[in-house]
């Protein structure tokens, strides 16, 4: 096996472990594709993950439970003995205090540390499990009521940063809709003031062309009046004839006329 | 305009909160919060426990002293890490403490454990080896696992049973990474070499 196998080999450990970047991931499975020994690596190293999944958890045999006892005094302690042995107790102590007050300490130390009622594992007696479970149920309940509590809490921090970006957003929005409005205003505004001087050119160009127009219009009109004045006078000068000529045959007025016609 | 109320808390955020609620109550001395926390943790460290020491009751014990180690120093943890790294840490040093003081393990030649720590036949009668094991593969897998030395096998344990990452590791055991990924390779190698001496027994 060569050097790039045993690189590979350990890419193959990684990818079980699922630590292998895709990048890699990629390279891996180039290279198994192509080499017999390493892809044989990886099917025995497959079964060994396979094995460890089959690992189950055992279940606990009992819960750790850190409970303070309230502190009994030396003074309710020494109630708690006989009367008889009381004062012999008294006198013990007393001795033991100053003589051994470093012991004392200690026994201290130890007392602070019995105090804190650690249970794993079977609890002895009836009443000590029935009271280690009325705990663990206090503090299952505490547990619950305090999730209740941190997940208003949580939704409250989580409602403000959504107002917050609505907030935020709406600003935004606003922005963007003044900006809009007054860019909208200034192209209806320029295009008002194109279109008016436009129009302007349209009518200046429009009346060039009307009086164009008329004067060509007007000059057609006063050639045919000199048509039809230049027509007139030459009937009159024949009608002029007709009467001559007709005077010079004693016929006169309008009745001539029906008389030639008659 | 109309807010958007989200209905639900991401779990993941709810969960490290919560958690670190649990341990800055702890350090203030609420009582309620740490029990809460081993709650949490138990069955976790519970399992470590038994597949380092390989025996129910050193488990329990060691489990109560651990809790009882997290419980005395919580005032000591900064909070610049996750609780279960911290935990983990504390788990990790009092299992290997425990194994120092036991005798080293031998492998015989049919690959059966001897030795009084490690080999459960020891410490236990057989009748109770019954009900420890509800399932002798269970047994023979966690066997092959006691062949490793304590380093390696603590890697195989977070990795493999507690489902930690290599960089998590690395901070647990305050090791460089690539040392634990050294660490798991070799394990892997043994383990591999083991498996395919007694496959058929074991799968």
């Amino acid at each position: 096996m060569s050097d790039k196998c045993n690189y590979f080999k350990e890419l193959i450990k990684d990818d079980l472990a699922g630590e292998l970047s895709r990048e890699l991931q990629a390279e891996l499975h180039e290279h198994l594709e192509s080499c017999q020994a390493c892809s044989r690596e990886k099917d025995e190293l497959a079964r060994v993950f396979e094995m460890m999944d089959r690992v189950e958890d055992r279940p606990v045999p009992g819960h750790f439970f850190v409970y303070e006892q309230p502190r009994m005094s030396l003074l309710q302690m020494l109630k708690n003995l006989a009367p008889a042995s009381r004062w012999a107790a008294a006198a013990v102590s007393a001795a033991f205090i100053c003589m051994f007050g470093f012991v004392l300490m200690n026994v201290h130390i130890q007392y602070r540390d019995s105090s804190l009622l650690v249970a794993f594992g079977n609890p002895g007696s009836l009443q000590a499990e029935q009271f280690l479970q009325e705990k663990i149920n206090n503090a299952v309940n505490d547990a619950r009521a305090e999730d209740r509590v941190m997940i208003s809490r949580l939704l409250e921090v989580q409602n403000q940063q959504v107002n917050a970006a609505f907030r935020n957003l709406n600003q935004k929005v606003d922005v963007g809709f003044n900006q809009l409005e007054n860019r909208f205003a200034d192209t209806v505004e320029s295009s008002n003031r194109r279109l008016k001087n436009q129009m302007d050119l349209n009518i200046l160009q429009y009346g060039e062309m009307m009086k164009a127009q008329q004067q060509t219009d007007l000059l057609k009109i006063n050639n045919r009046l000199d048509q039809i004045v230049l027509e007139g006078r030459r009937r009159d000068t024949r009608n002029q004839t007709v009467l001559t000529t007709l005077a010079q045959y004693g016929i006169t007025g309008s009745r001539s006329r029906g008389a030639i016609y008659d | 305009m109309e807010s958007v109320i989200p209905r639900q808390v991401n779990p993941a955020v709810f969960e490290s909160s919560q958690e670190s609620a649990w341990v800055r109550a702890s350090q203030a001395g609420d009582n309620g919060a740490f029990n809460r926390l081993v709650l949490k943790w138990e069955r976790k460290i519970y399992n470590l426990s038994f597949r380092m020491l390989r025996n129910p009751e050193d488990a329990a014990d060691s489990t109560q002293e651990i809790f009882l180690l997290a419980f005395r120093n919580i005032r000591k943890f900064k909070q610049n890490s996750h609780f279960s790294t911290w935990l983990y840490r504390i788990a990790v040093n009092h299992c290997i403490d425990l194994l120092k003081k036991r005798p080293v393990a031998e492998l015989t030649d049919d690959g059966d454990l001897e030795g009084s720590g490690l080999g459960i036949r020891a410490s236990v009668t057989g009748t109770q080896e019954k009900d420890l094991f509800h399932d002798e593969r269970q047994r023979k897998i966690l066997d092959s696992l006691a062949l490793l030395p304590a380093d390696q096998r603590i890697v195989i344990e977070l990795k493999f049973f507690q489902e930690e990452t290599f960089d998590v590791i690395s901070k647990i055991l305050e090791v460089p990474e690539s040392t634990v990924k050294s660490r798991f390779y070799a394990a892997l190698d043994i383990l591999k070499d083991r498996l395919s001496l007694r496959a058929e027994e074991i799968l």
